[in-house]
This record gives C-alpha cells, structure tokens and sequence, in this order.
C-alpha cells in the first residue's frame, strides 16, 4: 500500500475533488466539481470506479446520509480522504514537481 | 433500471448500489432512455473493473493472434469466465461484432414471435382459452337463454354478449373518453375467468336487478386513471348516463376479437338506456330481434364436439316450440380461439412473411457469428497449439472456447431483448391485414418469447462454438504452433459465409425497398383537395345525449367559436371527411331526364356545412358553395360533383338543373348551385365516381346527431391551434371527447398502411441486415488480412506501395460480393413471390428496385473494405517482420 504503487492520474484527480469538497463529497458533486475545475466531463462508470478502487486501497473512507425524496429514498453516499489517501497525494506531488521542476522552458519551446 | 439496480448490488453491495441509483436520479431527473443508458454504463464499468487485473496488459501488435496470459491460478468455471472476459477486452471489436449480430438477429425474431403469439397462439388472454367455444350466429335473448339452459351439461356457462354500435362516451371530473364497449351478461367474466385487477367484475345480480355498474380494461385504467386503487366505486356517466365503475379487469384482457379492442363492459340490462339510434327499438323479449353472440366454456372432461351438439340441441328444441329462419342456419360452432382472428389466413400469411425475413437476417447475424469465433479460432491456434503441447488436456480447451461461446450467447441474448422491446414499441401505430391495430395488441415480451430467444441464443452459440472448438484443438494443432503461416484456407469459409450474407442482404433490401416504393405510389395520388395545414377530428353528439336540434345548435355555436380563433382560417363540418372508410348513398333521379341503362341511380353523398369546401381546398368549377341561405326550410339545394355532371351535362351547364331526391315527406327536388372537383374519398386508389353534398343545416332531421367530423385549416399549418380548439370545444360541453384528432395528412397516411407496414418493418430489417452484412465483409478481410500479415509485410519491405497493397485488401473484400449479389438477385426473385400479395399494383421484378439495392449493398460493402485497406497501407513492415 503506498509507496509501492503510483496514484493514477485519474484517482488523483478524484482524490483531489474529494478533498475539495470536504464534507459535499458524493457521486454527484464529485462528478461535477471534476467536470467544472478541469473543464472534461469524466464518465460517471470511470468516477465509481475510481471511488471503489481508492476505497479498496484505503486512501477513501464512506458514510451514508439520510434518504430524500428527490432521489427516490435513496441516501447519499459521502467520501472522506483518509490518512492514507492525504499521504498518497503528497507522494504523488511531489514525485511530479520534482520532475516538473525546470522544465517549463523546454515545453515552451515546442 | 431496477435489474441495473439489482446487478451493481450483486457488485458493490446493496447501499452502495442504492447510493448510485440515487445519485442517477439527482442528476437525471427524467426517467427515461438517458438515465437507464448511464445506469446501465456504470454496471458495464464496475463489471469489468472487477473483473480483470489492475494494471492494463502490455499492448502487443495486432495482427498476430496473440491472446492473453493464460489463467493463473483461476481454475474450473470461474476462471475460465474471467479468461473468457479478458479475450473479449482484448478483442473488443470481434466480440461487439459477435453480440451484436446475435442481439440484433435474436431480437428481430424475438419481435415477430412475439406478435404471432399474441396475435394467433394466444389471441385471448385467458386461462384454458382452448375451452371457449363460440359461433358467428346472433341470436335473441330468450334463445340465448333456452340455449344457456340445454348446454348446461356439457358448458360451465354460456355468456352472451353485444358489441355496441359505435364507441361511447365515458366521463369522469376527470375527463372524457371515448372507447369501445361491450354490454355484457352478468356471468361474461365468470365463463371467461377473467380475474379483477381491482374491485369487482359483473356478477349476475348486475344482471337482474338493472344496477348501472361499469366495469373497465386495465389498459383504461392504467392510462386514464393512473391505476388509481381507489377506483372501484367512481361515479362516471356513459353516454350520459350515470353508472358506479366497479372493478377492473386484470391483465390485458380486451373482450374476445383482437380487432376489437374493447375498454368497457355494462350489463345488459343497461341497453335500454344507453342504446341510440336503431338499437333503441330492440326488445329483450322479442325472439325476432338478434343482438347477441354467444360465449360458452366447456367442461374439463367435455370438449368443442360435445359444445356443438349439445347447442345444436338446443337450437333444436328452440324450433321444435316454432319457426325461426336462422336458427335454421344456425350450425358453425367454433372455438373462440379461431373466431378471435378476422381473417385469420391473411394474418398468418402476413406473419409468415415476416418470420421469413427475419428468419433470413437471422441468418446473416448468425454468419456474422460464426465468422468471428472462425477467425478468432484460427488466430489463436498458435495459443492452443502451445498449450496443448505444455500438456493441457483437451476436454479443458474445449470447454474454455465453450465458455466464451456461452458468454457470448447470453450477451447477445440480452441485447436481443432489448432490441425486441425497443421493435414492438416502435411499431405500435401500425395497422396489420385484418384491420388489427398493433396499439391494442399487448406486445410486452411475455415468458413464451423470453425462452424462445434464450433458446434461439443457446442454439446459436453452441452450434457456432462447438466447430470451432473442435477443430481448434485438434491434436496436429500442436504441430501448427511453431511459426506463423501463412494460410490461404483460413479465409475460405470466412469469404463463404460473407458471400452468403451478401445475398441474402440483397433479397432483404430489395424487399424492404419494394415496399418503401409501393408505399411512394400509393402516397403519390391526386387527391381532389389541399390536406396541407388542416386538422380533424370525430365527434359523436348522439352518445353524449344531443337530439336533432340541440346537436345543430351545438355545431353552430361550436363552429363560430372556432372560426374566432386566430389562426384558424376556416372551419367546417362534414358527416365524412376524405380520406375515410364509411359512406352513404342514396336514390336520385335528375329531373327532366330520361332514364339510360348507363345512367347511375345511386349516389353517395355527403352532408357539409358552407366552409367545407375552403376549408378542404376542393376546387368549386361551377356555382357557388353553400352559404348561409341554405337551412332547414329554405329551398333544397345540392352541389354535385365533375364526374356526375358531366356524366349527365357533358357540354356543362349543370347548376341550375333539378335532382329527384328522397326527402322527409315525399320525393323532393334539389336545385343544384354548384359542382366541385372529384376528390379521393374513401381509398387512395378510387376511381371517380358520382357524389353529391348536402347542406348539413338543411337536413339536420336526418343527420341528427350523427357522428360527424370537424375539420379545420390553420394559417400557419403547425398544429398550434389545436389545444385551443379543444379548450373551446370542452368550454361548450367538457363531457365531450375529440377521438381521432390529427392532422388531415396523417389521416390520409393512414390510408396506405399496408405498404406503410411493409415498409416500416422491412425497412428495419434490411436495414439491420445491411449493417450486419457490412459488418460480416468487414470481418472476411479482418481475418484475411491477420493470416497474411508476414506476407504483405514482405511485398511492402521489396517495394510494394501502400495503395498496392491496399487495394489488394479491396479486391479481396469484393470477392464476397462478386459472388453474392448473383446469388442475391436470385434469391430476391424467390421473396418477390412472397411479397407479391401484399404489393398490388407494383410489378415484383422491378428493375429500378433491383438496381438501387444492388448498389446499396455493393456500396456498404466497399465502406466496410476501407478500415482494413488503411490500416494494412499504413502499417510499418518493419515491425511487422520483426515481431514474428
């Protein structure tokens, strides 16, 4: 668990959606706060997926709210990043600002 | 979206699952197509997460049958599941391929069974239906009654019924509708063992003791009253007059004639009250009077030999007591099974048509099939081979591919389902031979249809896995393993199969476009008048309870306040409105005349308010049209058509002239002021023939209150205006409903449905058949190309130019059809046979149909010989030769 693996880049962009919205955290808001920072709309299937997958390996905690009508008596199912996850993100950060580091001019050029 | 529901709960576990149907219905508020597609989405995603290793399998080059890892440490049927899984990731196309053409083959037969069970294996949907026994006789009510009591052996009960004359009102606070009804005795349901869905159904107290009661369809009471279950107990008035609804019936009974699809059932004893018209006159007590048919189930051990007798025996004691001329005749007892199909033979012969051309797209769905596990088998020979050579038994391979022709199978299976759902419910406004209305057919899949496409799946896929498996894993497989070959016979069967497609494409198009033409001729007529921006709709006063008088008065006031409408420009009405079944005719002589043997003595005719003949655009090319002088009392006047007038006033000069017509006291004379154009009235394919209009303010004792027809014309033509014209005329009486409400144009549309239907669902499935038959050519050069991948890579590494290359793949895509579409033209002679008694009129061996089929097909063909073309010019040889 960790260090061995790399977060894909999805998952992070899904952990991070999660972290952003803090206690909101649940399919919808996850899908369209995914959809409004960067500017894609993500398949629904990809964004449960990632959540089953970031669940499994820890980095996600869930809870359920209460039932409403509008979703017909169905609660809500709430995301919370764990230790793990924080700890997974932080890896992946800086693993990738350490390799971004400098290189902007060379993008520039092309 | 509940099996969507259900399958995500099996994946991630019930809350969750709930939690993303709750979150689809936040974001998706409509329950429609949309929302299941995503539902569906997220399963087919979380399915196949689950299902294969985290991290994606290196990409290796296509094009040389490569598979997967083999199982690791999955053993017995869930592992060769999951390996079955992971070939079909890494072959997505083939196997989208595979299911497709089982999904949409399956399912075009799905669909057509489906109508031959509703329609001729199971027309009444009751328990035990073969017990039911009826006759074309009608009789009067004590005859019934004598009958009832001398079949009472061999019957549990004879039930008699009456189809009403025309289809009633019913009204709620709710609103108003109109339906057909049937006025039933009190033990109808009991004898047909109809359960109630809700409340009660009629009972022989009904009967008796004259309780104004009501019982309704399900279908009614699903559309019009949202299956309230409260309902038993709402107060309604049929035809005025005041009933308790009762129960329901459950399911989807409709009465027992699948061209009659009935809504209401009333006692008997009601008829007095409700009858209109002629019917009033009838007497229960009279055996003159016959109004009733018969309805009898027999006895377990008693069967339609003994029903027959026993009412023949009846019959016979009934003329013992007296003479009565049709009991005479009276000696056809049927079971009601057969009597429930009008022209039963023209039904079937219409089905058996369409089960052969689905029969035949089946078929090219399952070439499509075979084609695919072919190839992939041939492909992956090199696996087998390999396997089998490291000592894997063969019983284990065989029972791999089998699996993964199983999976496929189910797949398709259910895809088929679908697609069957989705036919039947596109095809719901059409109208099949016998005048049967698909609307009124309960078309859901029932259990029957659901085995049979299972059924058809599992034998599909197993009579297309089995080969394959076999031959793959024959034991010199092994020898085969080493190096990749090079082998001409691995595409024989594939262009075989293609080839058969192509023709049986070609037959299915052509058909599909002779009836796409027919439906084009018999659209393209001359009609008489401009249907353009005009709308129609029925009327019926008599059964919402207007007399003579106050129905004129109604049609008066209701036409001014429609004509105050804006947008309507003007408005009429018309005891028929062109095009439409019904007519009447009348006796008529032409004052100062000389009777000719060649000289018509009957006219049909047809009574119009004055703007009949703006608002329907019929030419006037003499006189005047009516106005507002000719009313009841005023001098009969009468506007006769070209072809009546220059039938008798050849040289013209008709307005002025006198006709001879049967009037309230005695023969009148018209005076006709006008002659119109011919028009089209009652059939696209009419000859002209002799008509007349009367003023309907001038015969308003005759017309009374008739169902007549509203017609109006907007400016605009976009149908803005009708919600208006209904608000006005519910504003007027709001008891009264509009049934056929449309614009003239679908009307007249209407009016070609046989070559409408032909067209409609031939055209699906040549269509379907096109796109499978692509698909399958598509296929062919696939796995020609993948078996001489090294030697296209040889002939581009000395030289040979992309667009060489591709055009070799081309040549080798046509072959195919080089020699399906002969095949093909053949075969389409042989459907023309069949199609030729639906198809009057057009010539079955139509050249220019021929031609624009065949070069359809060839063109989808070419299409599909592109992809691979491409690929196979663009592909690096390089890297060709140096992965083997």
């Amino acid at each position: 668990m960790g260090r061995s693996e790399y977060l894909g880049e999805f998952e992070q962009m899904v952990l991070l959606s999660v972290l952003r919205l803090g206690d909101e955290a649940y399919g919808v808001s996850i899908h369209e706060e995914l959809a409004r920072t960067t500017g894609r709309e993500a398949r629904r299937g990809a964004v449960y997926v990632a959540l089953e997958r970031l669940t499994a390996k820890g980095y996600l905690s869930s809870r359920y709210g209460d039932p409403s009508t509008e979703r017909g008596g169905r609660a809500k199912r709430f995301y919370t990043v764990e230790p793990a996850g924080r700890a997974a993100l932080r890896a992946s950060r800086d693993a990738l600002m350490h390799l971004w580091a400098g290189i902007e001019p060379e993008l520039e050029q092309r | 979206m509940r099996v969507a529901t259900w399958v995500l709960a099996r994946l991630v576990g019930t809350p969750a699952a709930h939690a993303i149907a709750g979150d689809l219905a936040e974001s998706i508020p409509v329950h429609g197509w949309r929302r299941r597609f995503e539902a569906w989405s997220i399963v087919f995603r979380l399915g196949s997460s689950r299902l294969r290793p985290r991290r994606k399998d290196a990409r290796r080059p296509a094009g040389h049958g490569y598979a997967p890892r083999p199982a690791q440490g999955g053993g017995g049927l869930r592992g060769d599941v999951r390996f079955a899984l992971r070939v079909f990731r890494a072959h997505p196309a083939s196997t989208a391929i595979a299911v497709l053409s089982l999904g949409l083959g399956i399912g075009a037969n799905a669909a057509i069974f489906s109508l031959l069970d509703n329609l001729l294996l199971r027309p009444i949907p009751v328990p035990r239906p073969a017990e039911l026994v009826t006759t074309p006789t009608v009789f009067s009510h004590p005859d019934y009654l004598d009958l009832a009591e001398a079949s009472s052996d061999e019957l549990t009960g004879l039930a008699a019924w009456s189809a009403t004359s025309r289809p009633y009102n019913l009204a709620t606070g709710a609103g108003a509708w109109s339906m057909l009804a049937e006025l039933t005795t009190g033990n109808y349901f009991d004898v047909l063992e109809v359960p109630a869905a809700a409340g009660r159904l009629l009972s022989d107290e009904d009967e008796t003791q004259e309780r104004a009661v009501a019982v309704i369809s399900n279908r009614l009471w699903q559309t019009a009253f949202g299956s309230d279950p409260e309902i038993a107990g709402t107060e309604a008035r049929v035809n005025g007059v005041p009933v308790v609804i009762v129960g329901v019936t459950s399911g989807d009974f409709r009465g027992t004639r699948v061209n009659r699809a009935v809504d209401l059932w009333l006692p008997l004893s009601l008829h007095p009250q409700l009858a209109t018209g002629s019917r009033a006159r009838l007497s229960f007590d009279s055996r003159g009077t016959q109004w009733l048919r018969i309805l009898g189930r027999s006895r377990p051990d008693s069967g339609l030999p003994q029903a027959r007798a026993a009412l023949l025996a009846g019959a016979q004691q009934i003329l013992a007591t007296g003479p009565s001329p049709y009991l005479d005749d009276f000696a056809e007892v049927q079971a009601a099974e057969a009597a429930a199909v009008p022209r039963a033979d023209e039904v079937s012969r219409f089905l058996t048509l369409m089960l052969t051309m689905v029969g035949a797209a089946l078929l090219v769905a399952c070439a499509n099939v075979a084609n695919v596990l072919l190839t992939r088998t041939a492909e992956r020979r090199r696996e087998l081979g390999l396997r089998m050579a490291l000592g894997a038994p063969r019983r284990r391979l065989v029972r791999q591919l089998l699996t993964e022709s199983l999976l496929l199978g189910a797949a398709g299976g259910l895809l088929a389902l679908l697609f069957a759902r989705w036919t039947l419910a596109s095809v719901r406004l059409l109208e099949i031979p016998g005048r049967i209305l698909l609307a009124d057919v309960p078309l859901h899949l029932n259990t029957t249809t659901l085995i049979f496409t299972s059924l058809a799946a599992l034998i599909c896929t197993i009579a297309f896995g089995i080969g394959p498996a076999i031959v793959g894993t024959r034991p010199d497989a092994a020898r085969l393993s080493h190096g990749s070959t090079t082998n001409r016979r691995g595409w024989t069967g594939p262009t075989a199969l293609a080839s058969v497609q192509v023709a049986l494409t070609l037959a299915l198009v052509f058909s599909g476009g002779l009836f796409v033409r027919s439906l084009g001729t018999a659209l393209d007529v001359e009609l008489g008048f401009d249907s353009r921006d005009v709308f129609v709709s029925d009327l019926d006063l008599g059964v919402a309870g207007y007399d003579a008088a106050s129905a004129a008065e109604f049609r008066r006031t209701a036409l001014a306040s429609i004509e105050s409408i804006p947008e309507v420009e003007s408005a009429a009405w018309g005891l028929f409105v062109p095009v439409q079944r019904g007519m009447r005719m009348e006796a008529f002589r032409v004052v100062g005349h000389e009777l000719r043997d060649e000289d018509p003595t009957d006219v049909a005719l047809n009574y119009v308010s004055p703007g009949y003949f703006e608002t329907l655009g019929i030419r006037l090319l003499a006189g005047r049209p009516f106005g507002e002088v000719d009313v009841d009392g005023s001098s009969p006047t009468v506007i006769v058509n070209e072809t009546l007038a220059s039938h008798f006033w050849p040289a013209g000069g008709a307005v002025g002239n006198r006709l001879n017509f049967p009037g309230p006291e005695g023969i009148l004379e018209l005076e006709i002021v006008g002659v119109a154009a011919d028009t089209k009235r009652r059939g696209l394919r009419e000859e002209p023939s002799p008509y007349i209009y009367l003023p309907i303010d001038q015969w308003t004792w005759l017309v009374g209150a008739d169902q007549v027809r509203l017609a109006w014309r907007e400016t605009a033509g976009t149908g803005a205006t009708i919600d208006t014209v209904r608000a006005r005329i519910a504003a007027l009486d709001p008891g009264l409903p509009m049934p056929g409400l449309r614009s003239l144009d679908a009307q007249i549309f209407d009016q070609a449905m046989p070559q409408r239907v032909g067209a409609t669902l031939l055209g699906m499935f040549a269509a379907m058949a096109l796109l499978l038959a692509a698909v399958g050519v598509y296929g062919v050069i696939a796995a020609a190309m993948a078996s001489r991948v090294r030697e296209i890579g040889i002939r581009r590494a000395v030289g040979a130019r992309a667009s060489d290359v591709a055009t070799l793949t081309v040549r080798r895509g046509l072959l195919p059809v080089i020699i399906g579409v002969p095949l093909g033209w053949v075969l389409a002679l042989g459907a023309s046979r069949l199609i030729e008694s639906f198809l009057p009129g057009l010539s079955p061996t139509d050249p220019t149909t021929m031609a624009a089929a065949t070069v359809v097909v060839v063109l989808a063909a070419t299409v599909a010989c592109l992809p691979p073309a491409l690929r196979v010019a663009r592909r690096d040889p390089a890297l060709v030769l140096r992965a083997d």
